[in-house]
């Protein structure tokens, strides 16, 4: 059972810059968070698409300890996560020119490609379909466009507010599986719920995690305080 | 798509899930890496542009999830494989990476060198005396082709060394020397390197090829601005006497570099060179 989200984050109308309202239980809140709102507006993928060696420096400053810390958590064995971690990085130079400021924050982009990476590493081995190019991520963009950056702030309030909303079986199963990078056959030892269920929890809740997340912040935002 | 908003109740019967796509299930499978192999081939039979999408968002969802259910505090990352990580970053930026391959830590850092966490450098007075011994030295012109040449992660040296040479703004480009200790039959090549890459080759031609079980090369880089003694250049091997390309490994930041110079030692290098066999050096201008 996780605790209660909201107690952290409150949702802000969207055209104010939200800030962190941490409980002291929880005053080391999403440190990778409040790297990139430190530094908002200078993303460096760009910089590293545009060839400036000082970026890279810049980039392993920034998202370091987030590849590091997921890779630590999602890999297979500690003696795969250094592997993984280069493996991530070479991908974010190879496709630092597909980051749209536009799409989304540039933590989340690098969080994709690393997630991706890792479930690549373990599907090492097996013939499977490859996943998909970034180079035309505009063909599904956010459903709440805005003229200026879609800021990770709002992603986070909106995921974690939508995250609220799923059903506390696909909360607990997203929770140890994205999170925590427990497996499914662990998760449902911890949950008592067949191995089967606990994949359909976890396919369901970011499919709604996702049509939640789509939707408009304003819309999100009442719903979420009735 | 069925919206769980809507129905919240918490339930354990997987038979919810024929409410949703069942495409759009695998997809979620995919972008959460859970696929069975019968799955996986299901997907890829029917794959299209819809599925590219879906799938890119919900890897996108996913990492936003991973992101806000993050509490933890970042932990660093160990700063050899930091240092590792810039490099190729770096060298991919130069253009000469776009094959780059993860190099692990278990693996000879470079050109053999054996001897780790030691302090590879020599005392001060030596490092005055090297200096000294290049003073009389005469230049020695170099000789300019190409070879394939690899580095220990399987990047063509020559490659990097051109993009290197390409990119860098801060190049210093010298030529190899005579030494104390000279072959007979002229070696010539140069060293460049870039500081603010902290990268370099060195360029051989006509040097003799050594027996790696009985001696090696290793290189020293002459820097008072960092230390008072030379840093420790790598340790390395020359199985071609046409022409070799050797990435330089300098185990310290360099600074200012006011010389390379080339030692033969016994096999893994040493900690501090006793000049006895010193046949190249490249001073600074």
């Amino acid at each position: 059972m996780i605790a209660p989200l909201r107690s952290a984050i409150r949702v802000y109308p969207r055209c104010v810059q939200p800030r962190i309202e941490a409980s002291p239980s929880e005053g080391r809140l999403m440190a990778s968070v409040v790297a990139e709102t430190n530094t908002l507006n200078e993303p460096v993928l760009p910089r590293v698409a545009a060839g400036d060696a000082s970026a890279v420096q810049d980039c392993l400053d920034r998202y370091g300890a987030l590849v590091w810390s997921l890779a630590k958590r999602l890999s297979a064995s500690p003696s795969e996560v250094e592997d993984a971690v280069q493996e991530v990085f070479i991908e974010l130079w190879r496709l630092a020119k597909e980051y749209d400021i536009r799409l989304g924050s540039e933590t989340t982009f690098i969080a994709m490609i690393t997630r991706r990476r890792l479930i690549d590493r373990r599907r090492r081995g097996k013939t499977m379909v490859a996943f998909p190019s970034l180079d035309d991520q505009a063909s599904e963009p956010m459903a709440d466009p805005t003229p200026d950056r879609v800021e990770l702030w709002d992603e986070v309030v909106k995921a974690r507010a939508c995250f609220d909303k799923l059903s506390r079986s696909s909360q607990d199963v997203l929770q140890l599986s994205i999170h925590e990078g427990i497996s499914y056959s662990q998760i449902a030892l911890q949950l008592r719920i067949p191995l089967g269920s606990v994949k359909s929890f976890a396919r369901r809740g970011l499919l709604a995690l996702r049509d939640c997340m789509s939707r408009p912040y304003s819309k999100l935002s009442g719903e979420a305080s009735s | 798509m069925k919206d769980t908003n809507n129905n919240p109740a918490d339930g354990n019967n997987p038979a919810d899930d024929l409410d949703l796509g069942e495409r759009a299930a695998l997809l979620a499978g995919m972008a959460l890496g859970d696929l069975s192999n019968d799955e996986d081939a299901e997907l890829a039979r029917n794959w299209n542009e819809n599925d590219r999408r879906l799938c890119i968002a919900l890897e996108r969802t996913a990492a936003t999830v991973q992101i806000a259910l993050d509490r933890s505090t970042p932990e660093t990352m160990p700063s050899q494989l930091r240092q590792r990580i810039i490099s190729q970053g770096q060298l991919f930026l130069l253009g000469g990476a776009s094959e780059a391959v993860v190099v692990r830590a278990a693996e000879p850092p470079t050109m053999g060198v054996a001897i780790e966490g030691l302090q590879k450098r020599v005392a001060y007075r030596e490092w005055v005396a090297w200096l000294a011994c290049a003073a009389a030295i005469a230049i020695a012109l170099g000789i300019w082709s190409t070879n394939n040449s690899q580095w220990p992660g399987g990047l063509r040296s020559d490659v990097t060394r051109s993009a290197l040479i390409a990119r860098a703004t801060d190049l210093v480009q010298v030529d190899w020397t005579d030494g104390k200790t000279p072959w007979e039959a002229k070696v010539t090549g140069d060293v460049v390197w870039s500081n603010s890459a902290q990268q370099g080759f060195m360029r051989f031609v006509n040097m003799p090829v050594n027996d790696p079980s009985k001696e090696q090369y290793q290189l020293w880089i002459i820097d008072p601005a960092r230390d008072d003694e030379p840093i420790d250049g790598g340790v390395f091997d020359v199985s071609d006497s046409t022409e070799s390309i050797i990435a330089i490994r300098a185990k310290l930041q360099v600074l200012t570099p006011k010389a390379f110079a080339v030692t033969i030692e016994k096999p893994g290098g040493v900690v501090v060179s006793t000049q006895e066999r010193l046949p190249l050096l490249a001073m600074v201008p």
